[in-house]
């Protein structure tokens, strides 16, 4: 008797939540925290930033889920949430005159990075520092609206059609958009893509 | 031959990673990478691409589900959740009832044959002064309104065009200074200029 409970949808989560369950809204969070706290790191560069901020929009979340439409998928009103208040991060720091540029601790690493890979050891963590280093730059090289995308898809780990909904463009576009911003990446991240 | 272009299967490689093609899509892209080394290398680099992004992802905070949940404030929703107007709802009837048995007892003292109906009545001549009250108010303003155009319409020309001229600049005036000091929403453009600049430094 092994076979798997069939997990809630998210809209019956959110129903469940409305209904008085306020614990329910614990399992929202915890399908939602990697992907979530990945985007937020890659669109402000910034681990602790990152961490603060995926409370936030959770709370925001919480706050407004009366407002969900459950005929749209919950991720993607998370992730507009989400954007929302990353963009609104990014004005406050220019506004403060802060450079967009990840606040680095001595080892040159963002503070409070932990990788999930299992890699360990001096050599790896050399190594993964490079990775990371590179990865970061190959991102940051990308135009504004390829690495929007770049980030909802790898690091968000939405659907084409859930990046389509929340930035409104046709699916055809994302696609192609998508297409062309992999293949910068691929060319910047040449080094790490052999053998 | 394949009727489609190379780069259209290449766009497929990734949506047919997480199962995002239609089956005639999928069964159309399997065919072309049986036939093509190009686009099967592409699919390796791809593959290979998508690993080294996993790879550098991050670990969530051990404790955000808690720290999410600890700070759960109390929700504008959850005030109009129906169980919430519950006690709303026990206290409108207790002050009703209240209202009602002394509204009901000074009634009797006027009709003390028919205390409730004396208590209906009472409410009856409330509501209707307070209609009679509005309508007065209203009739009063619109005589006001009327009294302002006339005295327009029968001043000089010259009074009323000035008047009018007056008016309009301080429309101008006003949007001049919405214009200038009022709230501006920047476009996203402005951050990727702050970004680029950023990232060129």
């Amino acid at each position: 008797m092994s076979s798997a409970e069939p997990q809630p949808s998210d809209q019956e989560l959110v129903a469940a939540v409305l209904a008085g369950d306020q614990e329910v809204f614990a399992e929202l969070v915890r399908r939602y925290q990697g992907r979530l706290t990945n985007y937020l790191f890659r669109m402000l560069r910034n681990t602790d930033e990152a961490h603060d901020m995926a409370q936030e929009v959770f709370i925001k979340v919480y706050q407004a889920l009366d407002r969900y439409d459950p005929s749209y998928r919950f991720s993607t009103w998370l992730f507009r949430v989400a954007q929302n208040s990353a963009i609104d991060q990014l004005r406050r720091r220019r506004h403060r005159e802060l450079p967009i540029e990840p606040r680095e601790g001595e080892d040159g690493e963002p503070r409070g990075r932990e990788l999930a890979s299992s890699d360990r050891g001096p050599y790896a963590h050399l190594r993964n520092r490079e990775r990371g280093q590179a990865i970061q730059q190959a991102i940051d090289g990308l135009p504004w609206e390829y690495r929007e995308l770049i980030v909802m898809r790898h690091f968000g780990e939405l659907s084409y059609d859930e990046i389509a909904r929340s930035k409104e463009m046709p699916l055809g576009t994302v696609k192609n958009k998508l297409f062309r911003a992999r293949q910068m990446l691929k060319e910047s991240l040449a080094d790490f893509l052999t053998d | 031959m394949d009727a489609l272009e190379h780069d259209t299967y290449r766009e497929w490689l990734d949506p047919s990673r997480t199962g995002e093609l239609s089956a005639a899509e999928e069964a159309q892209l399997s065919r072309h990478l049986s036939q093509c080394a190009s686009c099967r290398e592409e699919l390796e680099v791809t593959t290979r691409l998508n690993a080294l992004l996993v790879s550098d992802r991050i670990e969530p905070r051990a404790d955000l589900v808690d720290m999410v949940m600890a700070r759960l404030p109390e929700a504008g929703w959850q005030a109009r959740h129906p169980r919430s107007w519950l006690p709303a709802l026990a206290a409108l009837t207790v002050i009703g009832s209240g209202a009602a048995a002394l509204l009901g007892g000074g009634a009797a003292e006027i009709e003390p044959h028919a205390p409730f109906l004396g208590a209906l009545a009472a409410l009856f001549e409330l509501f209707k002064g307070a209609l009679l009250a509005g309508a007065g108010l209203l009739r009063a303003s619109w005589h006001g309104v009327g009294l302002a155009v006339g005295n327009l319409l029968t001043r000089s020309w010259l009074d009323s065009s000035l008047t009018v001229i007056g008016v309009l600049s301080l429309d101008l005036l006003l949007l001049a200074l919405y214009r200038r000091y009022g709230r501006q929403r920047r476009p996203a453009e402005s951050i990727e200029g702050r970004w680029r600049a950023d990232r060129d430094r």
